[in-house]
This record gives structure tokens, sequence and C-alpha cells, in this order.
């Protein structure tokens, strides 16, 4: 009889241990930015020859519709000059500005930066002009940015 | 007295054992997914967490907070809520816990295990960078 209390005994000394464990959720998130529907702009002469903008008379500016269902961030790369004539001298600025889901309302040369939350489908409507003091020589030019969400 | 003496000597020549109650048997990851509200990651659209503790005598069983323990670099961790929700059934019983961002706990009834299915969800107000992001919660048992 004086055994089972023996036991009894130590068994009620023992001290109760901790069981313990991490666990473990992951996710990734992907395509929470949508650049849809971009239209081209269309660039005309000035009436001094020195600028091809997209807002001079019957220019078009370009429109890309934006989705972002994220905390995203949208570029706009510094404007280029992609493609001229032959015989052109070069010597010119690019420039764009852009209104819609953000507003960059004056021109600028310079990459972009646009943040965005979660954002319905919106235009961005962006204006393009190269500035050249010599003026252009007949013949097509292209102009572009390239637009990224990350 | 020869067995009273073995069974002293064997008493003695053990170590006071620290007496698992509890242990955590199984455990398995959870995977979170966006849901239609593109705010919030949770496991309720991926999948649970389901973890397999055994325990005779009423064991006590706490969940830590949930953490975000990684995120895309840009995420504004600061501004997300994590939250933890568990459903737990025994032999004779269960015991259920709402979304909290805090520590929660019960204590299971006589049984040989308990299961507990474990959800996590992350709410952030401006959404989700692309990227992968970690939650993590502690499950004790004593």
């Amino acid at each position: 009889m004086r055994i089972p209390a023996v036991i009894a005994l130590v068994i009620g000394a023992a001290t109760p241990a901790v069981a313990a464990t991490d666990v473990t959720f992951t996710g990734t998130v992907s395509d929470t930015c949508t650049l849809a529907v971009p239209t081209p702009g269309i660039m005309t002469l000035s009436p001094d020859g020195t600028i091809l903008g997209s807002d001079q008379t019957l220019g078009l500016p370009a429109t890309v519709t934006v989705l972002s269902l994220g905390g995203n961030t949208l570029t706009l790369s510094a404007p280029t000059l992609t493609s001229h004539p032959s015989g052109y001298a070069g010597g010119e600025t690019v420039q764009m500005k852009y209104s819609g889901l953000a507003s960059q309302p004056t021109y600028t040369s310079t990459q972009q930066t646009i943040p965005l939350g979660i954002l319905p489908l919106t235009d961005l409507i962006i204006n393009m002009q190269v500035v050249n003091a010599n003026g252009f020589v007949e013949g097509d030019y292209t102009a572009k940015t390239v637009l990224t969400c990350s | 007295m020869q067995l009273r003496t073995a069974v002293v000597m064997l008493l003695l020549g053990l170590p006071a054992p620290a007496l698992a109650a509890c242990n955590v048997l199984v455990s398995t990851s959870g995977v979170l997914a966006r849901t239609g509200d593109s705010t919030v990651l949770s496991s309720e659209s991926g999948v649970p967490s389901v973890i397999v503790i055994s325990g005779f005598l009423n064991p006590a069983i706490s969940l830590s907070n949930p953490r975000l323990e990684s995120w895309p670099s840009g995420f504004d961790w600061t501004s997300a809520t994590v939250e933890a929700s568990y459903s737990a059934v025994w032999t004779l019983g269960s015991s259920n816990g709402g979304y909290s961002s805090g520590t929660q706990s019960f204590t299971a009834g006589i049984g040989l295990a308990v299961t507990l299915t474990l959800n996590n969800r992350v709410t952030a107000p401006g959404g989700f960078r692309q990227g992968a992001y970690t939650t993590k919660t502690t499950i004790s048992c004593s």
C-alpha cells in the first residue's frame, strides 16, 4: 500500500511540460496591376515648326487604362525619340505630361513614378512633344515612354 | 521486501521527468489567398492549417498572436492587421474562437487528441503588393 503512495507522490511532483510549434501560412500575390487598351497618340507640327506635339492642332494624346488591386507603382520612363527620318540632325528635347489617374500638368523629360492603391479601371492620358529649335525635316517621327506597373 | 527495495531504487534512479501532458503530433502549413475583397489575404480562401495535439488530461492550449513574418519590399506592413481564428474538436467537446489579433486559449476536455483547424488572415486597407507573404502563429499546450 505504501508503494503506490510513493509512485503517486512522484507523479504528482513532476512538472507539466509545455509543447509548442510554429504554424506557418504562406501566400503569393500576383497580377495586381493591369495596363489595358493602350491607344497611341498622334503628334503634329506647331505653327512655328519647332514643336512636334500631341497637344498641337489635330494632335491626339495617348491613353492607357490602368487597373490596380493593390499597392502598386506605375512608372513612366523618360520619353525618347525612337525613330526619325534620315537627314534629321537631332538636337531635340522629348517631353511628356499626363492627366487622369494622376496629374503632371507641365511638360517634363524625366521618369515619373505614380503610387497606386486600389484603383478601378481609370484612364491615364499622356501628351508627348518633341522640341527642336532647328525644326524638323519631312518624314515620320516616333516618340515613346514605357509604362511599367509593379 | 525485495520488491519494495526494487521499486524504491527504480524511483530513485529515474530523474523526475517532465510530465508531457500534451504533444503537438502533426501540423500542416496553411496557404493564404486573395479574397474577393482585394484588401484581404486569407487562408479561408486558401488552405487552413490543421494541428493534432495529443492530451489526456484537459490540456490547456494557447494560440499566440499571429504575426506577419515576411512581405514584399515596399509593402506598408504597418497598416496591415493579422488575425487568427480556430476551431477545435476532441472526443466529447469542441471550442471555437473568432478572428482576433491577440492571443487565444482554451482548455480541452479529457480525450485522446484535439484536432485544431487554424485560419490566418491579413487585412491591408491599401491592398497588397505583388510578392510572397508569410504569417506565423505559435501553438502551445501544457
